[in-house]
């Protein structure tokens, strides 16, 4: 009752006193210093000198502003004075209705943004350095504390190291730096941004190794460093990151092992490795202990080895790319016994023999399996309407062993395939010495177990 | 200066000659060929794309080709009716930047190549059949802006790996059978402006994530299966503009900071929330449209939604809400539908409301409402349609509801009104559903409700009324439903009746009426139960009380006969009573409480471009007071012109056709989508039609300066600067051409449209049928509208124009900017609400000047 009634007074409260900021308001606005009001010009020319801002704008600009400029208000503790600030600056037109002030070719970085906005929360740059080279300037150490969002997407001509852009920002939020040309290594200080939510640096020129540590960033939601040249091991210290959705290190030089570490991301959705340098460990059999995952790419990586019976508590996962690994043995039945979500299936272009397991036949969702250019044999395991349903996106060839039945022959997807050769009234003892041999020749102790494994849940 | 004019001429005709031998070798064409393989050409649309030598794939149909390398970079297919599958060989056609297959009928699935044509920037594969799921391989489209796959079959779930698409702006999935969750990391795309799921089998909840998204203006869910509650930081997606959640299973509260958002319609209705309606959501200043009806909203409606001043339409009908109506609602001046139907409402209807000079649509049904109905209600001069069935209301019908001439529908069924119907209602004469039933309205009907010729129901049943029924009834022509039942009316039933051609169904029953029940006009369609409990009517079916009225000739009957006779009469009497009264139960007559159910169907709205699409036929109708006189703005040689200033809207002109009903109206209609689909800067673009029995009406963009004729003729004043008029004939003349070849093309499937516009090429081998073009467009400007050719007419001549074997090889110039122009400006279920702080005129450059030049050169030759 007293908490109703503390919040029916709190609801009034804000009411009158917004009540009281607009009559306010209306009474005498308040107008942003000229200084400010100046410097907003000067920045708007820096990045279009073609337009004249000052006549198409010339009240005041946090009364009548260009799209992408925004206000807010400020009270001073002491004196209760009301002063008015910009607090966003975005630049870039990006949609009729984000028509941010557009960029010329010949745009320049106006070293005023980090000078004379004291209060910015939001800088963004969005397709605005795409022609003249545009540098990052100096920033001086007062600035940043109150910046939230730092925003650059693609602006290939804004150049400079990363260290030179993450100054002092210890309200950092968001660091979006996608497809621009800033270089470098990664600096410490990002390791102290611990309100930070999401780094993404995704297709820049950074390089070296990673050796900062991320423990601090308690709130981070999305680490994508995809794109880059980064090398060396991933730090383990990732692994602190619990808050962690999306993990994107692809297309970098990473190598070494995948640190078992990552196994602490129990909030993690989206896992791409895919096409760095990792060694020859195998997949990782962590995975199994990420019960969120619902993406997971290790494509080009030469892990090599088997694909681990780990897919227990994965039945969440939606797409699985494992393409180009070095993977051999056998496929695991379970994959599609255990991933019933799963829409997406590349195991292409490894060393995987033996048959197609039966059960992929029987997931629901899925709508893409790519076995390509493995070594798969024997006769394809699936129905005629699961053909059907996967159509073209089954993709078989390239398995010189695999066979197709008759009936599913003139499917287009499966066309390729030689048709098997009729199996007549298959000899039962033969067939058993047949697959003995073959487990025999792999002489792998694990099989033997998967089998009588296999064998138990059976018969429980 | 002759000379120079010359000299440009030939530079023009130099750079002709040398884009038309240009050809460079690719394999673009032989792809093309595969692809086309894949569809089945029901029309023959690709008839031009042959492996002739001879024939160069750019200035095929839908095609265009870089100017520097002739890669393909776009490929627009729209609404060609091509049946059969994509082809997997799209993928090889890496330059692609625009792929456009809208509005046919494709099915198969999306090939997975889709993701090799890696300079993607807009994918629209919507309104098709596509099945399977939406291809992994996407996400490679690093350049991808614009992804449209709405109206399809695609099943599955909607992958993760869209969130790696850095440059989506528009995610339009809607009206597809995915299922599954809403992917989190989709909220985390930085550029998103519009995300449409609306209408799939989407199950979860609603993350807190998607307030990450700071430039998305459109987020709509409607139509769903999500659960769970909207996330408490609602209030942070500050960029929002349409929300819409409504039609899913989500429960919970309103959250508080709701209030912080800056949206123009919000839109929670057909939910389970419950709670309260938050007082905060009165500060949501932009809101044109709130509507949370159909939930388990409870307590009271918070007067400070008074403060809603630029809201149109509120609906909070469906709710458990308690209370009274707040008197403040009447602040919301600006009010055109307030449904409060079905809750639990209590107290007066406040008079206040009656300063909702805009309003239209009132509707209080189904609640708890007592005391009268405010006299005050007769200065909402706009109303359409008020409807207070069900409530405890008493008093007497306000006779100054007459003011209320707009009105077309009033039901004030099952109250407790008293007092006499007030003759004053008989002067709405634009009412076709007057429901007054079930209420204590006493004395007789005036006859004067005759007068009501646009009566399509009328329902007096169930009251007190005396007297007889007048045979002014017989002047309501077009009525469709009249019932008096339950009442004590008498006298026979007038035989104007039975000239009502349209009644189907007439209720008399239970009165005292006397006399014979008219049987000429096939009166007797109506059934016996429609005169029941009348004990002096006498009827046409057996068994009715007169038709055994032989003259009775002998008396000698025994008491004992006479006694058998009655009981056995009283016995037949009853059983056909029962037998009457059964079928009557299960179904009820519809008392109007909810919609209007009306049966004639009102004529259709079909919008073809958004600026429109918050208003309804209605709204346009009542705009221009039923295309009153006072809003010509001008006519033409087929059509008179209108002009209709809708709220939020740009205004629009309507074209109301002369023509009655077109001979075959699907065909009409096809041609209507064809013109709608064309967007030149130099075209009033259609933006919506409406077909019906009575009027034809076209809806166009309204240009504020004038029709062409008062531009070529100086009648133009322009605020700034007078615009050459040489300029604004060339534009309107190519506008004009170029929208009478774009209807040509779509029958004889022709290159001349692309030859014609500037804006596509400059190529043009024919400059005699060039001439001819520009003559016919300057008969088009005309001051006379008789004078101006028709439609035919020019479709004809142009067609006399058409070369009969397809143009020779000539690569087409496009500027590699242009297919991206339509990325930026999709607006698609909702009308663009913001105005633009810098409007973007785009201004004739110079190239089309010198075009002009030479043009006009070689007319006035030829003409000498």
């Amino acid at each position: 009752m007293t908490v109703v009634s503390i919040f029916k007074l709190a609801l009034f409260f804000t009411l009158t006193s917004t009540l009281v900021t607009i009559s306010l308001q209306q009474e005498q606005p308040l107008l942003l210093n000229s200084a400010e009001q100046d410097s907003v010009y000067q920045v708007l020319s820096s990045i279009n000198s073609a337009t004249n801002w000052r006549t198409l704008f010339p009240d005041d600009l946090c009364s009548y502003p260009p799209h992408g400029v925004v206000c807010d208000y400020f009270t001073d503790p002491t004196t209760k004075n009301v002063t008015v600030h910009v607090t966003e600056l975005s630049f870039g037109y990006v949609s009729d209705f984000t028509p941010n002030p557009s960029c010329s070719p010949n745009s320049t970085f106006s070293p005023l943004l980090f000078t004379s906005f004291k209060h910015l929360r939001k800088l963004f740059f969005y397709q605005c350095f795409t022609q003249t080279q545009a540098f990052v300037p100096v920033i001086p150490t007062t600035f940043g504390s109150s910046l939230e969002e730092l925003v650059f997407i693609n602006n290939p001509a804004f150049v400079g190291p990363l260290s030179g852009i993450t100054g002092n920002f210890t309200s950092l939020r968001r660091l979006v730096l996608s497809g621009n040309g800033i270089h470098g290594a990664i600096p410490n200080a990002i390791g102290d941004l611990a309100n930070i939510e999401e780094i993404t640096l995704s297709r820049n020129k950074l390089s070296g190794k990673v050796s900062v540590n991320l423990s601090k960033l308690k709130k981070l939601k999305i680490l994508d460093l995809s794109g880059n040249g980064f090398h060396g091991n991933v730090p383990s210290s990732v692994g602190n990151l619990t808050h962690l959705l999306k993990l994107d290190l692809s297309s970098n030089g990473f190598s070494g092992k995948i640190p078992e570490s990552l196994s602490n991301l129990q909030a993690l959705d989206f896992l791409d490795l895919s096409f760095n340098r990792f060694g020859n460990f195998g997949v990782p059999l962590f995975l199994a202990a990420m019960p969120r995952l619902k993406e997971v790419h290790l494509s080009g990586n030469l892990l090599g080895g088997e694909v681990p019976e780990i897919w227990g508590n994965l039945g969440g996962i939606l797409g699985i790319g494992f393409s180009n690994m070095g993977l051999v043995g056998e496929i695991p039945a379970s994959m599609g016994l255990h991933l019933r979500n799963l829409c997406y299936l590349g195991l292409d272009n490894n060393k995987l023999n033996g048959k197609v397991p039966e059960e992929f036949g029987f997931l629901e969702f899925v709508n893409e399996i790519n076995l390509e250019n493995n070594n798969l044999s024997g006769k394809l395991p699936f129905s005629a309407n699961f053909t059907a349903k996967v159509g073209e996106k089954l993709r078989l060839k390239g398995n010189p062993e695999l066979c197709v039945d008759e009936k599913l022959s003139h499917r287009e997807s499966v066309g390729e395939l030689k048709k098997c050769s009729k199996p007549d009234i298959p000899n039962p003892v033969l067939f058993i010495g047949v697959s003995h041999s073959g487990l025999l020749s792999s002489s792998s102790p694990f099989l033997v177990l998967l089998l009588f494994w296999g064998l138990w849940i059976l018969l429980a | 200066m002759m000379t120079s004019v010359f000299h440009l001429e030939l530079v023009f005709l130099v750079s002709l000659f040398c884009l038309g031998f240009a050809f460079v070798d690719s394999e673009d064409g032989t792809t093309l060929l595969e692809i086309k393989k894949s569809f089945k050409d029901v029309d023959n649309v690709l008839y031009d794309w042959t492996d002739t030598p001879s024939s160069d794939y750019c200035v095929w149909r839908g095609v265009t080709c870089d100017n520097v390398t002739f890669n393909v970079v776009a490929l627009n297919l729209s609404g060609l009716n091509l049946d059969g599958e994509i082809s997997t060989a799209i993928g090889k056609l890496k330059d692609l930047v625009t792929i456009d297959l809208r509005g046919n009928r494709l099915s198969g699935q999306i090939p997975d190549e889709i993701g090799d044509c890696s300079s993607l920037k807009s994918l629209d594969l919507s309104f098709n059949e596509l099945y399977g799921d939406i291809p992994f391989s996407i996400s490679k489209l690093r350049q991808l802006e614009f992804l449209v796959l709405k109206n399809n079959q695609l099943i599955g779930l909607i992958p993760s790996t869209l969130s790696q698409i850095p440059n989506l702006k528009v995610l339009d999935l809607s009206q597809n059978k995915l299922s599954g969750e809403i992917p989190r990391l989709i909220y985390w795309n930085e550029v998103l402006q519009y995300l449409g799921l609306r209408g799939n089998n989407l199950v979860g909840t609603l993350s807190p994530d998607m307030c990450q998204l700071t430039g998305l203006w459109y987020f709509d869910v409607r139509n769903n299966s999500l659960t769970g509650n909207i996330p408490q930081n609602i209030g942070n997606c500050t960029a929002f503009q349409v929300l819409d959640l409504s039609y899913n299973q989500l429960t919970g509260e309103i959250p508080f900071n709701i209030g912080f958002l800056q949206v123009a319609t919000l839109s929670l209705q057909g939910n389970r929330l419950s709670g309260k309606i938050p007082s905060v959501i009165g500060l949501m200043q932009a809101l044109a449209v709130l509507d949370l009806s159909c939930n388990k909203l409870s307590g009271p409606i918070p007067p400070i939604l008074g403060n809603l001043t630029y809201t149109e339409k509120l609906y909070l009908h469906g709710n458990q809400l308690t209370g009274s109506i707040p008197p403040e609602l009447g602040n919301m001046t600006k009010l055109h539908y307030l449904e409060l139907n079905d809750n639990h409402l209590t107290g007066l209807i406040p008079p206040e409301l009656g300063k909702l000079t805009e309003l239209f649509d009132l509707n209080v049904a189904n609640n708890h409402l007592e005391g009268p109905i405010p006299e005050n209600l007769s200065s909402c001069t706009n109303l359409n349609s008020l409807n207070v069935h069900g409530n405890k209301l008493n008093g007497t019908i306000p006779p100054a509801f007459e003011r209320l001439e707009s009105m077309t529908y009033l039901n004030l069924s099952s109250n407790d009104i008293k007092g006499f119907i007030a003759i004053e209602l008989s002067r709405i004469g634009n009412l076709d559903t007057l429901d007054i039933s079930n209420n204590k309205i006493s004395g007789s009907i005036p006859s004067s409700l005759g007068d009501l010729e646009h009566l399509l129901k009328l329902n007096l049943s169930r009251n007190n009324l005396t007297g007889v029924i007048p045979a002014e009834f017989g002047n309501l022509r077009s009525v469709l439903e009249i019932d008096l039942s339950n009442n004590h009316l008498s006298g026979i039933i007038p035989r104007e009746l039975a000239q009502l051609q349209d009644l189907y169904s007439l209720n008399v029953s239970h009165n005292n009426l006397v006399g014979d029940i008219p049987t000429s006009n096939n009166f007797s369609r109506f059934s016996p139960d429609s005169f029941i409990g009348n004990p002096g009517l006498c009827g046409y079916w057996l068994s009715s009380t007169c038709h055994g009225s032989h003259p009775t000739e002998r008396v000698s009957i025994s008491k004992a006969a006479i006694l058998g006779i009655a009981l056995g009469a009283l016995v037949i009497l009853l059983m056909i009573l029962i037998a009457a009264c059964r079928p009557h139960n299960p179904t009820p007559f519809p008392d109007g409480s909810l919609d209007k159910p009306v049966t004639y169907s009102r004529p259709k709205l079909v919008i073809l471009h958004m600026n429109m699409a918050l208003h309804v036929y209605e709204d346009i109708m009542r705009v221009t007071e039923n295309l009153s006189e006072k809003y010509i703005i001008g006519s033409g040689a087929s059509s008179t012109v209108y002009k209709c200033v809708l709220k939020n809207c740009r205004p629009v002109a309507i074209k109301r056709l002369y023509s009655h009903y077109p001979q075959c109206l699907k065909e009409f209609e096809t041609e209507l989508e064809t013109i709608g689909s064309i967007k030149h800067r130099n075209l009033v673009s259609l933006q919506g039609y409406s077909l019906s029995l009575s009027r034809n009406l076209l809806f166009y963009d309204y240009m504020e300066n004038g029709s062409l004729w008062d531009l070529l003729h100086g009648k133009f004043v322009s605020k700034n600067k007078p615009v050459p008029c040489v300029r604004i004939c060339f534009g309107v003349s190519l506008a004009s051409l170029y929208a009478h070849l774009r209807i040509l093309s779509k029958a004889a499937n022709d290159a001349v449209m692309e030859t014609i516009d500037p804006e596509i090429t400059a190529t043009c081998k024919d400059l005699g049928a060039v001439k001819k073009v520009f003559q016919l467009a300057l008969l088009c400007t005309r001051r006379h509208p008789s004078d101006r050719p028709t439609m035919h007419e020019v479709t004809r001549v142009l067609g006399s124009l058409m070369p009969l074997e397809p143009p020779a090889k000539q690569p087409t110039t496009i500027p590699p900017a242009l297919p991206s122009t339509k990325v930026t400006s999709y607006m698609d279920e909702y009308a663009n609400l913001k105005t633009p702080h810098l409007v973007n005129c785009p201004s004739m450059s110079t190239s089309d000047a010198q075009l002009f030049i030479n043009f006009g050169e070689v007319i006035s030759r030829n003409s000498e």
